[in-house]
């Protein structure tokens, strides 16, 4: 062999490597392309979990009533589980757990399982700090949001409620899911060691959530649902109600059911035949309308009066003949049809629909019902005198202290407002409480004159229990035989009572009701509740006293 | 230019490179490291200011101040004082 073909061969032997590298780089990166880099994305990146942050719901003052807490879920994956023993004691101390409980979970549960859900930071801390330590292995932690309510829950019906993915599921929290929340995007991002990941710019992100600030006074709103509870147990009810509204700009200040649901707020939700508290409304329109006026009396037909071929009657006979104001001080239901029998189906109608009601409110509240009111068409003239004294129609609670607000106001209708204004991540805000005046219901004579009689009222009529010492109270009692169908009313009642304190100068209408208290109450009942509730409004608001020696 | 110091200024600049590449990753993990840190400590900071938060709810006050034999005093305590002509109403 010549020294030439030596070196050739010698050549060869040192490209050959190279040439088979090469062709080896080739199958790979041709051939096995899609299957490698799959591989090594696995390996070098991770995709980061998609999020839902959450805005705050705050009082009209600012006070927190729902946030959301970044809490973690703790699950154990057995298979990666080092020391059994070890790992289910440092679980047991650092979550609070019972060892046996966990012995339980870990027989009858499958590979993975969780352990704790809502765990807090503090604890998460220290179960970190105890696996690190104690260098245990199998613990999965996966971060979520927990919902929490810093004053005990207050308003939980009108808030509503979200699930684990921070989604809104009822109340303002699905009114208002797409302001409150964002989805954070799952991102790539390069992994690093011990589970981290290696930051760069793309991962910037600025939350684009609102904050949502309601009327609500969160201390007016515990005060309303603290007397509205223990009235509610003592009396046994099925169901009570407290509503409080500023009557000149609408804001509601305190909306307070029993028993508290998520997402089911009793004053915007719940119907019912207003009662006697619905003669305000039928007695205005009539006054308003110059169907009748403050000199006109009324013969109470030996509490007999029968009107297509159904007799009226009313609680007790009292007098002969009463006046318009004696009407309301006794809440006569004889009184009360003969005057919106006299007025018509249809300016009654009107004036129904002129106060708000058969259409929903726009409260703001998702669910709101509208009430029952049927066209004055379809009415018969019983129907007429019913509506009266508040039976055939049915209204919430929002539309009827809406409607007093009215009286208590001087006879404007306002908008009613629940969300005071949103504010977004960048400062901006969006008002939504402006004060906004619908119509004009009733002429300033007839609301001076609503105003005494309704006064009345609690100074010598039923509604004697809402007075209040120091304070000029105007306002009506209501008792309502529940409807049962078939045309039919049971034995049952709904009693209430709306208002507004003081008379002269109002600062608050507050209506409460109390369905199918276990004992027969009448609107006297509800009246006392009205009053502890204004009470504390009055002290909450610091309203000085406007009448001196005006209750014994 | 001798082809030896061209591959040397290359070899340099892609050492430079490299090392620069190497340093970035180091404060990328550094940087994600603190800022797993604040979001940890947020969300201690919340919690904390949650759980201070409870102990003002007014049901607790109430419950603590009925303790006490305290009482939300009655509206009549309400007293106004006028400065300047102004009302400034003033809660018991």
């Amino acid at each position: 062999m010549t020294l030439k073909t030596r070196i050739k061969i010698c050549g060869l032997l040192c490209f050959l490597p190279a040439i088979v590298l090469c062709l080896r780089l080739f199958y790979l990166q041709t051939f096995r392309r899609s299957e490698l880099t799959t591989k090594a994305e696995k390996r070098v990146y991770v995709q980061t979990q998609r999020d839902t942050i959450r805005g705050r719901i705050l009082d009209v003052n600012g006070v927190v009533l729902a946030e959301s807490l970044r809490t973690y879920a703790v699950a154990l994956s057995k298979k990666n589980v080092n020391k059994k023993d070890a790992i289910l004691a440092a679980l047991a101390d650092t979550l609070s757990l019972h060892q046996d409980d966990l012995k339980t979970l870990w027989d009858t549960k499958g590979n993975f399982f969780y352990v704790k859900k809502g765990v807090t930071p503090m604890e998460y801390e220290e179960l970190e700090k105890r696996t690190s330590k104690e260098e245990l292995t199998g613990v999965e932690i996966e971060p979520e949001y927990t919902r929490i309510y810093p004053y005990d829950g207050i308003a939980h019906d009108i808030i509503g409620a979200t699930n684990s993915k921070n989604e809104g599921l009822s109340g303002i929290e699905l009114m208002y899911n797409k302001e409150l929340s964002e989805i954070t995007k799952s991102q790539r991002v390069k992994r690093a060691r011990k589970g981290g990941i290696i930051y760069d710019r793309s991962q910037d992100f600025t939350p684009e959530i609102a904050d949502v600030y309601l009327t609500i006074d969160a201390l007016g709103q515990y005060y309303a649902e603290s007397t509205l509870k223990q009235y509610a147990e003592k009396y046994k009810v099925k169901h009570a109600m407290a509503i409080v509204q500023d009557p000149y700009n609408g804001h509601i200040l305190a909306a307070a059911s029993y028993p508290v649901q998520d997402g089911m707020s009793l004053p915007f939700q719940f119907t019912y035949e207003p009662g006697s508290t619905f003669k305000t409304i039928s007695i205005s329109a009539a006054l308003d309308s110059g169907n009748t006026d403050m000199n006109a009396t009324f013969n109470m037909e030996n509490n007999n009066w029968v009107l297509n071929n159904v007799v009226i009657k009313d609680h007790e006979r009292t007098k002969d003949v009463l006046t318009l104001s004696e009407v309301m001080e006794v809440s006569s239901n004889i009184g009360a049809g003969k005057i919106a029998y006299a007025m018509g189906a249809k300016t009654l109608y009107s004036y129904l629909k002129k106060y708000g009601f058969g259409i929903k409110s726009n409260v703001d509240f998702l669910g709101e019902s509208s009430g029952i009111l049927r066209d004055y068409t379809t009415w018969r003239p019983l129907d007429t005198a019913k509506a009266g004294y508040g039976y055939t129609v049915a209204v919430t609670g929002v539309q009827l202290v809406n409607a007093y607000s009215a009286v208590a106001n001087g006879g404007t209708l306002m908008q009613a407002h629940l969300v005071d204004k949103i504010r977004y991540a960048n400062g901006e805000e969006k008002v939504f409480a402006d004060p906004i005046k619908v119509r004009r219901v009733i002429t300033p004579k007839t609301d001076d004159e609503m105003r005494y009689m309704l006064q009345n009222v609690v100074i010598k009529g039923t509604g004697l229990p809402a007075q209040i010492k120091g304070y000029t109270v105007a306002g009506k009692t209501g008792t309502t035989e529940k409807y049962v169908g078939g045309g039919k009313y049971g034995s049952s009642h709904i009693a209430s009572f709306c208002g507004f304190v003081p008379a002269i100068k109002p600062r608050f209408t507050i209506l409460v009701v109390l369905d199918q208290p276990e004992q027969a109450l009448f609107g006297t009942a509800s009246a006392r509740i009205f009053s502890e509730i204004a009470k504390k409004f009055l002290t909450l608001y610091g309203v000085p006293p406007d009448q001196e020696n005006y209750a014994s | 230019m001798k082809p030896i110091y061209v591959i040397l200024v290359v070899g340099v600049f892609m050492l430079f490179l490299a090392m620069e590449r190497v340093q970035e990753e180091k404060t990328g993990y550094r940087v994600a490291s603190l800022m797993e840190d604040i979001s940890f400590k947020s969300a201690r900071n919340q919690y904390l200011r949650y759980s201070l938060g409870t102990y003002k709810s007014p049901d607790k006050i109430t419950s603590a101040a009925q303790e006490l034999g305290l009482s939300v005093t009655d509206p009549r305590n309400i007293v106004v004082i006028k400065v300047n002509g102004d009302d400034f109403k003033n809660k018991n």
